[in-house]
């Protein structure tokens, strides 16, 4: 366990060494699918945008551990994997409990797959078009769009996904619209021989609009494959958005997702987490407060055992004063697991008037498992209200034999216990099925 | 009910019960008093078999069974109550939730067929009820931000819901305001019974006007040094426990 702050330093030469040599077959591997796939008609614009981003993961490489944001999360079972990306469509069918959600738009290895999709139900004012249609009809309004929040100099990762960019979605929620009841995106992988994705989503929510996103992450048993979606999200002043994402991926498979929000005057993004699945997952949110009133909530719960690791980093930028965050993130860990949280709360110079607050905490259900929780604040501003708090240790026993007095026996006990410490999290889904369905799952995966 | 014979017991090495004898006859409601110190908590928490006190002497029979070889749970859903002094707060766990874990343990024990949703709500609203406790607050997680008062009462919802043969009620009076205090007594009053036993632990003598035990123990480093009946308890308020002395 380390809950620990080291001083940043340049990384050393052996260091980039290794991160070079690290990189270096893998980029060969996309640089050849990048070329074959390289023919494919598509705007010159698109090209250029892909071009770039090929250039910016040739000179990055994947992260490594010697960079700060990477300290935890060692990226090398993904660079020796050799995951190419994904070709032609493949056919999938969707999991029953996922197949009853309606409106719901579905994406197999990132393309959008309208069988699989019934947007019947969609408001008025809500509308979602697959990112490949988009591309062809309307690039001048998404060219500026595309890598705002999310930009491919960002790291190797985001430079990836703008490299193999092809598909995803364009989810626009019109001014003063109210879409309250859930819009279901489901996010499958499958992965009949190795190979990775890049989906990306732009939404966009108008003045006053209102909309819950309820995002399933999934994948079939399989061969490993990466998931390397990047989400960019704009909400325009006085609206809210509720974002609800179940990560569950294959056991075997890397999944990273990088969501960037860009948060008005007086709206609000308030995102919830659950994830249990894949076996390296990687999940980085980060919230620009920029208007005064505009508020984010963060609240994510990552359900880990075997050899899985969960990376969960988060940074919440208060551009503005007046503006509030409240983050709380939970990590239980079994077997030889490991959870790690990067929490980044930064208050630029005269955001005054300010409050945040953020709570991280490891729950270690096992001795070999590891929690690297690490709070980071970054304050330029003199009148904020702003605390943080982390705490790793093991289920609590003045709580077990509470518990026991009553007659419960201790394996009950504890996943009670595990239960009430995942609570925290998943009542904070403005949904009520959703939250159910969410507290089933985790429940399901705490008996499994 | 319940013979405890020169019962030693340790905390981190530390001798804190030094030889307590001890018997309560079934329908027989007892109190144990003594200042702070002097080992009226380690008894309970030895009775209900909490880790971290060490049984390093003497015996504690109950109904005839070896009471301290038991789990917890074992001994909870043999009939043994702790009604602790600082109840235990669980966020996240719902009382309801609990409280039905709880009853369906015992009941199962007993061989009593298990309650089902509805069955456990129409119970434990009737119980509730009587305890001015609301349905808001079974709804509320374990404990978590209740007040004193409403901690209390919990405990005893708790214990009219399990039904135990033999209650411990550890300083069941601190941090209750009289009217609260009443409620609680009121509740555990409606428990006493025939089958029903009570060790009622307390440092204040207020308690036992309103539960009225049928003998009362001194406690004091660790040993009994006075028993006698419920004016005993008068006698404490009167000369304070510097009046006892170490006479036995």
């Amino acid at each position: 366990m380390t809950a620990a702050a080291r001083p940043k330093r340049p990384p050393s030469p052996k260091l980039l060494a290794e991160r070079t040599a690290q990189a270096a077959p893998f980029v060969q591997a996309f640089v050849r699918a990048f070329e074959h796939a390289g023919a494919a008609a598509a705007p010159a614009w698109l090209a250029a945008l892909r071009q770039a981003g090929l250039a910016a993961f040739r000179a990055q490489g994947f992260p490594t551990p010697a960079l700060e944001a990477w300290r935890f999360t060692n990226l090398r079972a993904l660079a020796d994997a050799q995951l190419a990306p994904a070709g032609d469509p493949i056919a999938a069918t969707l999991p029953p409990a996922l197949a009853a959600l309606t409106p719901r738009a579905t994406f197999v290895n990132g393309r959008f797959a309208a069988a699989l999709s019934d947007l019947a139900g969609l408001p008025a004012g809500v509308t979602l078009t697959p990112l490949a249609e988009a591309t062809a009809r309307d690039g001048d309004a998404l060219r500026t769009r595309i890598g705002k929040l999310v930009p491919a100099e960002g790291d190797g990762l985001a430079a990836l996904n703008a490299a193999f960019l092809a598909d995803g979605a364009v989810l626009s929620v019109a001014a003063g619209t109210l879409a309250t009841a859930p819009l279901h995106l489901v996010m499958l992988g499958t992965a009949p021989a190795p190979l990775s994705f890049h989906p990306r989503l732009l939404v966009s929510l108008g003045a006053q609009a209102q909309a819950t996103i309820v995002e399933h992450q999934a994948g079939a048993a399989g061969q490993p494959y990466l998931a390397n979606q990047v989400c960019e999200i704009d909400v325009a002043a006085g609206a809210r958005l509720a974002w609800i994402t179940h990560q569950d991926h294959a056991p075997g498979a890397f999944a990273v997702a990088r969501m960037a929000a860009a948060v008005a005057r007086d709206a609000s993004f308030r995102h919830v987490l659950l994830a249990t699945g894949a076996l390296l997952s990687r999940h980085e949110v980060r919230i620009r407060l920029d208007g005064p009133g505009a508020s984010t909530g963060i609240h994510a719960a990552g359900l880990l055992r075997g050899a899985a690791l969960a990376d969960i980093t988060t940074a919440i930028e208060h551009a503005a004063p007046h503006t509030t965050s409240d983050e709380i993130v939970k990590l239980v860990l079994d077997g030889r697991s490991r959870g790690v949280f990067q929490g980044r709360i930064a208050v630029a110079p005269g955001a005054q008037k300010i409050e945040g607050y953020q709570l991280s905490r490891g729950l270690l259900l096992s001795e070999d498992a590891t929690a690297n929780l690490k709070p980071e604040l970054e304050i330029f501003a003199d009148d904020v209200k702003c605390s943080h708090g982390s705490t790793v240790g093991q289920v609590d026993p003045a709580q077990l034999f509470y518990l026991r007095a009553r007659g419960i026996d201790p394996t009950t006990a504890r996943r009670l216990l595990v239960e009430g410490f995942v609570g925290e999290i998943l009542e904070k889904v403005p949904d009520d099925e959703t939250r159910a369905r969410l507290a089933a799952q985790a429940a399901a995966w705490l008996a499994g | 009910m319940l013979t405890i014979t020169g019962l030693r017991a340790s905390v981190d090495g530390k001798e804190i019960l030094k030889g307590i004898d001890l018997a309560i006859a079934p329908g027989e409601v007892h109190a144990v008093m003594g200042p702070n110190g002097s080992g009226k908590s380690t008894l309970s928490y030895v009775l209900a078999g909490r880790d971290g006190y060490q049984v390093t002497g003497g015996s504690a029979t109950y109904r005839g069974k070896d009471l301290l070889a038991m789990e917890p749970e074992v001994r909870a859903r043999e009939g043994v109550f702790l009604a602790f002094q600082y109840p235990v707060e669980i966020p996240g766990v719902s009382t309801s939730t609990f409280l039905k874990e709880a009853v369906n343990a015992v009941r199962r024990h007993r061989g009593e067929g298990e309650l089902d949703a509805m069955q456990f709500l129409k119970l434990v609203r009737a119980k509730a009820k009587a305890l001015g406790v609301g349905d808001d607050m079974l709804k509320r997680a374990v404990n978590a931000g209740f007040s004193g008062g409403e901690k209390k009462r919990a405990e005893v919802l708790q214990m009219a819901l399990l039904e135990p043969r033999l209650a411990i009620l550890d300083e069941t009076d601190s941090g209750l305001d009289i009217d609260a205090l009443k409620v609680v007594a009121d509740g555990v009053n409606a428990l006493r019974g025939p089958d029903r036993s009570m060790l009622v632990i307390t440092h204040y003598q207020r308690l036992l006007d309103y539960i009225v035990p049928d003998r009362v123990h001194v406690l004091s480093g660790g040993r009994i040094v006075r028993s006698g009946g419920k004016e005993l308890a008068h006698e404490l308020e009167a000369k304070g426990y510097a009046g006892m002395g170490q006479a036995a």
